[in-house]
């Protein structure tokens, strides 16, 4: 069985829960026999498989499909790139002069800058030529940039389209979704042989927003990797804070909720509790949430590290004490699963997929930071209670590894192309 | 008759590295070394040296007619120390010419006159002693950061033996008033405070080089006869402004060091004007009579208040913060003294400057002199240096809780 899967992003370089996804996601096929042709955008370097290398080995694929294509697709063909300690596992780049997610740049929030759509039309002729130059039995395309690839892959390829949703644009901008991403959803969601979801949060989304139809969805949670302990120790042994660290780390935009996150921090700063916050991330609402921390008599108790990316999250990680996804709403939140495999107490928010998958939290209802500043107090002065909740939460999170999610995946592989 | 009294603020803040969250409790390495040697190296080259040696030959042609003022920070003489030692020399050869004074201010640039009256004499007493021993003359002239003033300061300056205080001459405080004559500053008995005629002073350090200005281009014989032509009260036409103006934030190229070479001549062609510096003022007449000065003055931006330094929550609450843990480090100090030094150069005014949001006529300003790309990374990386600060204060004082405590450290008088 050997897939041909489109991707927007890939870590390291990655900017939300999506290249983590789709990583794992391969690591799962893997394990069930499945071989990835992985495509992104673009190989910005450093993009690697596990602790594996990197190698340029399928240089006969990118030169077959820069043969194919017509004189302006040619300059798309970017290198390929095999992977070889997950085996069949290849990466081909496509050569893209944009950041890869939605909410990376300024280009579409204000400006609805047309680059990324072209963009995304571009990725799309890339797909195309690819398909025509490669074997393979399915079809995968993760969210509404890859969709378009996915069908012009199956028009050429005739081969069955699996789409994948990882977010739907009605999470991203709840209040103005933009019409045009909505609109391929839609034709997402009627087109495409299968869609997966990453929670029955986001097929019940997909069915008032799209109408989809029942039969057709899947849902596929995600999962995540077991922590790597030494350096996580490590970074522990030298964190140089006597209080707990409550972490949020996610984008900055109204969806994740940091504005919940910041009153209920000063709850517990007026309340005297001690303790320490950490707002990672980058979005839209970042100088507003430095400015509002300030009002609000944050300032000594509040650090903000910015967007991190590679080691620098699992290190923001070892530094924590809890984990506070506030989401007000989230297809999944795979960051609470990778604080959870590091034996973090997690708080987060009922409105998300993942909540549907865990037990070993603390949930809350978005928006109630009274709530979750009861929760984050009663941690935060009882370190017997977090660090039982967080040896619970490490145990469930280890049973959810991507081989789970792979297994089900590969199933519908075959029932698509029995 | 009026004098022409130039002083030029000569400042550099220890500009701060980028420090993260991951470096708190890791280093104590808060300053860039690098970068600061890089700046320090740069404005010798471009602004110092050449206009030293400009100044020097000026007053060498004009024996003695030709004089001018300038307040050196603290922290803008510990770096020409580190890094450029000749500054440093050829400012000692222009006090040697006695056409020179040099003006007392905060040693490390700081706003504690409004904070921390404590830390604001120790600031001054440190000054005095270092300008006495570097140019072998102790000041008389007293010009605080920035040029803030209210009362209270003024006071205090008088206090410390000081006869002379500059001053912004702002709207708000001169009314119609001219900013030429000697005030003195309500509330004090002697002390001279001479005012700064922001329109000539802007003159030549914001408008020099400005195209679009009606008046551009500017020449010394037409400033010459602008300052002959001010009328009514007052003796002192004072001309205050950065020393960096001439080469830096005006390049060579746009001719201010030639209009610099022909001003005194210009300017001594006129019978009625002459060159002084603030301490000729010293025993002057209250031409003016007293001046209210309810609330802070300073010479930044169009408002002429604290709003450069305090105007947002961001800089309040790093000012309360840094303000409120001097106590502690000065305890933590008796043990660790490196602590104090780097909590003094915490103390100068730029980094809260950095921090101003203020996005209107004057954002360009703030964004020219900031090394941050926005005020909230200014914010943050502040407060992750305060945060390691006070944490190796406090492990300090807890390895030295038996040593004694002088009493007047352990509460100092909060000036606010």
């Amino acid at each position: 069985m050997k897939v041909l899967m489109l991707g927007w992003e890939f870590p390291p370089h990655k900017s939300g829960g999506l290249g983590t996804a789709c990583e794992g996601l391969t690591r799962g096929l893997a394990e069930h026999s499945v071989e990835v042709l992985m495509v992104v955008p673009r190989l910005v370097g450093g993009e690697q498989v596990a602790s594996g290398r990197m190698l340029e080995a399928a240089r006969a694929l990118s030169a077959a499909a820069a043969a194919q294509s017509s004189a302006a697709e040619r300059e798309i063909a970017g290198p390929v790139v095999a992977n070889t300690e997950i085996r069949g596992l290849e990466i081909v780049g496509v050569a893209s002069p944009l950041r890869p997610y939605l909410d990376a740049g300024t280009e579409l929030r204000g400006g609805y800058g047309p680059d990324l759509f072209r963009e995304v039309e571009r990725y799309a002729q890339a797909a195309g030529s690819i398909a025509a130059a490669e074997r393979f039995d399915v079809i995968h395309a993760h969210d509404w940039m890859t969709l378009d690839a996915g069908l012009r892959a199956r028009e050429r390829s005739g081969k069955p389209l699996v789409w994948h949703v990882h977010a739907s644009e009605h999470d991203r901008n709840r209040d103005a979704p933009d019409a045009r991403i909505a609109a391929i959803e839609q034709r997402g969601v009627e087109q495409a042989d299968r869609v997966v979801c990453v929670s029955h949060y986001t097929a019940t989304k997909l069915r008032e927003h799209y109408d989809a139809a029942p039969e057709r969805l899947r849902v596929v949670h995600n999962a995540t990797q077991p922590a790597r302990d030494r350096r996580v120790r490590a970074w522990r042994a030298r964190r140089p804070f006597a209080e707990p660290l409550a972490l949020f780390m996610g984008r900055v935009t109204s969806q994740k909720g940091p504005d919940v996150f910041l009153d209920a921090a000063a709850r517990l700063v007026r309340a005297g509790t001690p303790i320490k916050f950490a707002l990672a991330g980058d979005g839209d609402l970042w100088s507003g949430c430095v400015e509002r921390a300030a009002e609000l008599g944050l300032a000594r108790h509040m650090y903000f590290p910015g967007f991190l990316q590679g080691d620098a999250v699992t290190r923001m990680h070892a530094l924590a004490d809890l984990f506070v996804m506030p989401s007000v709403s989230e297809p999944f939140g795979i960051a609470p699963l990778e604080a959870m495999s590091l034996g973090t107490p997690v708080l987060l928010t009922r409105q998300s997929g993942v909540s549907e998958l865990v037990d070993s939290v603390i949930k809350f209802d978005a928006g109630d930071s009274a709530g979750l500043a009861q929760a984050m107090q009663a941690l935060a002065e009882d370190p017997f209670l977090r660090s039982w909740l967080g040896a619970r939460g490490r145990e469930e999170a280890q049973r959810l590894r991507w081989g789970g999610a792979g297994a089900k995946v590969a199933d519908l592989y075959r029932e698509l192309t029995a | 008759m009026k004098e022409i009294v130039f002083y030029f603020q000569v400042h550099q803040p220890f500009r701060l590295r980028r420090y993260s969250l991951f470096d708190i409790g890791n280093h104590g390495r808060y300053f860039d070394d690098a970068e600061n040697a890089r700046i320090l190296r740069r404005i010798a080259e471009r602004c110092y040296l050449p206009m030293n040696a400009l100044i020097g030959r000026l007053i060498q042609r004009h024996e003695g007619e030709f004089r001018c003022a300038y307040s050196i920070s603290g922290a803008a003489l510990e770096q020409f120390e580190l890094w450029t030692p000749e500054v440093l020399e050829s400012f000692r050869e222009l006090a040697a010419t006695g056409c020179v004074e040099f003006l007392c201010e905060t040693s490390m640039h700081s706003l504690s006159g409004l904070f921390d009256e404590q830390e604001f004499v120790t600031q001054v007493e440190e000054q005095r002693e270092r300008i006495t021993r570097l140019f072998g003359a102790e000041p008389v002239t007293f010009r605080n950061t920035e040029l803030v003033i209210d009362e209270r300061v003024a006071a205090l300056v008088e206090e410390l033996g000081f006869r002379v205080l500059l001053g912004e001459g702002a709207d708000h405080l001169l009314g119609t008033r001219s900013p030429h004559p000697v005030y003195r500053p309500r509330g004090t008995r002697e002390l001279r405070l001479l005012l700064r005629d922001y329109k000539l002073s802007d003159d030549i350090a914001f408008r020099f080089s400005n195209r679009t200005w009606h008046e551009y281009p500017l020449t010394a014989d037409r400033f010459a006869r602008w300052a002959a032509a001010a009328q009514g009260p007052g003796r002192c036409i004072g001309l205050f402004m950065d020393y960096e103006t001439f080469g830096e934030h005006q390049w060579a190229d746009t001719g201010i060091f030639q209009f610099m070479e022909h001003l005194p001549r210009e300017i001594l062609a006129h019978p009625q004007l002459s060159f002084a510096t603030p301490a000729d003022f010293a025993f002057d007449p209250f031409e003016g009579g007293e001046l209210a000065i309810p609330r802070p003055t300073s010479w930044a931006d169009a408002e002429r208040d604290l709003s450069a330094w305090q105007g947002n929550a961001m800089q309040k609450a790093a000012s309360e913060a840094f303000w409120s843990s001097r106590e502690k480090v000065l305890r933590a100090a008796e043990s660790d003294p490196e602590l104090l030094s780097a909590w003094r150069r915490l103390s100068t005014s730029d980094h809260f400057y950095y921090m101003c949001t203020k996005y209107f006529s004057d954002g360009d300003v703030h964004k020219y002199f900031s090394p941050y790309p926005t005020p909230h990374d200014a914010f943050l990386c502040f407060m992750n240096v305060l945060d390691d600060l006070s944490r190796r204060a406090e492990a300090a004082m807890t390895s030295s809780v038996s040593s004694p405590i002088a009493p007047s450290l352990i509460a100092p008088r909060k000036a606010r």
